[in-house]
């Protein structure tokens, strides 16, 4: 995995570059610095040619660009690059750092070297196990959310069933975290995985969270306490899948 | 003379025994629907007044042309009414009436088809009425419940247009008698397309007026919404004034500690009395300046007046808003109403925690939509599964307020999609609006 670093202060970059130099020759080798930058310029200039999958930025560049311009511009190139931030402003811009360039952590720079290096190795161990899912991400099958730049992964395994609303294309996910909204068709979703199992014209469910099938009122209840609909036509679908 | 198509039926062949059986049916079945319907007591004035009604109109009807019997009659029972009743419920019950006594007189006499006995007729037209009627005033008492207030145009179109259904009813009654068959259908041609134009115009009249009436709403929420938020921001303006006032004694009494080289007491009074006292004051300046860059006043406002009451209840609050936001695709009367609930349900969650907070952020996305996420930490096992499902709300009692008022907002917007879920343990709500 090559790491960029940007940073203006000398001192913190410094102390950065250390830490993931001494932290990756004693437990992760395949880390390496493929740029350690002092201006914003430099990196654009970097990623022209090259690639890289982890990148550490500065928020307060002193530059005519700042670090979430930066992450923007990185994110137009690469949009699966993990983007960890570096700020001296604890929870400053959090949330709109998380959904409009999808950043992976924050760190916020304390005067504890000890705690600030053991931030920095945790969002890089992270970043690490995030690119290695990128590798093979057959493993585990996952939905993708989109809000704002920042990309949800529902496994399939989480999902409880999906519902159609009233309004046209707009499909409701429940999941084990939460309940999630996006456009999109049934019938497409239907294909994804053999689990779900269309009940309903607007329902359809993950067979293996099925608690128990009302015949008589004609209701599939699930797991969570959830009921969803079954019609005549469907009706034959989800027995057989019981059997 | 709601059997009028019957006795016209007769061809002059009435006699007065007939017409005074029809006559009894006929004013009994009309007195008791009106001292049903209007509520009045059956006593020795009302009864008295409805007989010489009856009387009058009887007379008339048999010296006089049919339709000036029935300008008499109907004149006479509204000007009777109109000091017990208003003018619009007497128009409809008048007009439910006069509907159901000609169905019946239809019905009765296809039920006996061309048995021109009078007996039978008025018998079986005194059932049908009395089922009709039965029906109707329960099925309008099951609806009454959800009876919203009418403001008063609409109640005058709709008393003219059940003026307008009677004259019809009895011009297609008046003129089958009286011409030749082409001609009829001219006539009838001419009535339909009257109708058809008056009951359009009224439609027409009936829709714009409620859109007024809901104009009008509108403006008085959103102004409502505006005034908080102005009485929002001069609460603030008098704590900072407040503030600025102690200020200087503040400075005062920090002078003497510092005089004195009393750096233990400068340390207690400073952590004591100014940071835990002006900390409000300041957090609550602070969110006037995070809420700058949003420009819905209505909203502002909202939000303003929401979160100065978490700030009271001590719950921290991070609010970002990192680029102007000027406008958004949603009705801003039910996104108030909506993040007013969501807002509030934060609040409620996070207070039970030992350090509450709550993270508001309002962002444009790269493709041009706005982004609203609102995250609260919480105690209580919550059960987000639970949370979408009818009439389900943490708190007892005021049950199944929240979350699907919400979606029942947000089901008029396709442009709208909300995630509710939780992730690490803090709840999150985001809101993409295209």
């Amino acid at each position: 995995m090559k790491v960029i670093i940007c940073e203006d202060d000398l001192e913190q970059r410094q102390f950065l570059q250390n830490v993931i130099r001494r932290y990756s020759s004693f437990h992760l080798p395949s880390i390496e610095i493929a740029l350690c930058a002092s201006t914003p310029e430099e990196v654009i200039s970097y990623i022209e040619n090259h690639s890289a999958e982890c990148y550490i930025l500065d928020i307060e560049l002193n530059s005519s660009i700042n670090g979430l311009e930066l992450a923007r511009i990185i994110r137009k190139q690469d949009p699966l690059a993990t983007i960890i931030f570096v700020t001296t402003f604890a929870n400053k811009l959090k949330l709109t750092f998380k959904y409009k360039v999808a950043a992976l952590d924050f760190i916020i720079k304390t005067s504890n070297q000890q705690l600030l290096a053991n931030n920095i190795i945790e969002a890089l161990t992270t970043a690490y196990q995030h690119y290695l899912t990128l590798g093979h991400n057959s493993s585990t099958k996952v939905l993708q959310i989109k809000v704002g730049e920042n990309i949800k992964n529902i496994r399939y395994e989480d999902i409880y069933y999906f519902e159609t609303s009233s309004i046209p294309h707009k499909i409701r996910v429940h999941s084990k975290n939460g309940i999630y909204e996006f456009y999109g068709k049934l019938k497409d979703l239907e294909k994804l995985d053999p689990r779900f199992c269309r009940s309903h014209n607007s329902y359809l469910i993950n067979i293996d969270y099925l608690h128990e099938y009302d015949v008589k009122n004609k209701i599939l209840i699930m797991e969570n306490g959830h009921e969803c609909l079954v019609s005549y036509r469907y009706a034959k679908n989800i027995v057989k899948h019981l059997v | 003379m709601i059997t009028l198509s019957y006795i016209q039926g007769l061809k002059g062949r009435v006699t007065i025994s007939d017409l005074l059986i029809v006559s009894i049916i006929e004013f009994t079945v009309i007195c008791l629907s009106i001292f049903y319907l209007q509520k009045i007591k059956l006593n020795l004035f009302s009864v008295s007044i409805s007989l010489s009604i009856a009387v009058i109109s009887l007379v008339s009807f048999y010296f006089l042309e049919s339709w000036i019997a029935i300008i008499i009659l109907f004149g006479s029972i509204v000007l009777a009414l109109i000091f017990h009743s208003n003018l619009f419920k007497i128009c409809i019950d008048l007009c439910l009436i006069i509907f159901i006594g000609m169905i019946s007189d239809h019905i009765a006499q296809l039920v006996l088809n061309k048995n021109n006995n009078v007996f039978f007729h008025s018998l079986i037209f005194a059932l049908c009425y009395a089922i009709l009627f039965i029906i109707i005033n329960l099925l309008i008492n099951l609806y009454k419940r959800d009876y919203l207030p009418i403001n008063f145009i609409t109640k005058f179109l709709i008393s003219i247009l059940c003026c307008v259904t009677v004259i019809v009813l009895y011009l297609n009654i008046f003129i089958p008698t009286s011409y030749e068959e082409l001609q009829l259908t001219r006539i009838n041609l001419i009535i339909q397309i009257c109708y058809l134009i008056v009951m359009s115009f009224l439609f027409i009249l009936l829709i714009y007026s409620i859109n007024e009436t809901n104009k009008l709403k509108h403006e008085k929420i959103q102004k409502a919404l505006f005034s908080q938020y102005m009485s929002s921001l001069n609460e603030i303006n008098i704590e900072m004034q407040k503030f600025r006032h102690d200020y200087k004694n503040i400075l005062i009494t920090m002078e003497r500690y510092i005089d004195n080289k009393d750096l233990d007491g400068l340390k207690k009074y400073f952590k004591e009395k100014i940071i835990n006292t002006e900390k409000n004051t300041l957090l609550k300046n602070s969110l006037i300046h995070d809420l700058g860059n949003l420009e819905l006043m209505e909203l502002k406002g909202l939000l303003l007046t929401k979160l100065l009451t978490a700030v009271e209840k001590k719950i921290d609050i991070q609010i970002e808003i990192p680029e102007k936001i000027d406008s958004i695709y949603m009705d801003i009367i039910d996104l108030s109403r909506m993040i007013g609930i969501l807002i509030d349900n934060a609040i409620e969650a996070s207070i039970e925690c030992e350090n509450p907070f709550i993270n508001l952020a309002i962002m444009k996305t790269n493709d041009n939509s706005v982004l609203m996420i609102i995250e609260n930490n919480f105690t209580n096992t919550l059960d987000i599964h639970q949370l979408y499902k009818n009439h389900y709300s943490t708190k007892k009692g005021n049950r199944g307020y929240g979350l699907n008022n919400v979606k029942d907002i947000l089901n008029n917007y396709p442009n709208v999609l909300m995630n509710t879920s939780i992730e690490e343990n803090i709840f999150i709500q985001e809101i993409e609006i295209r």
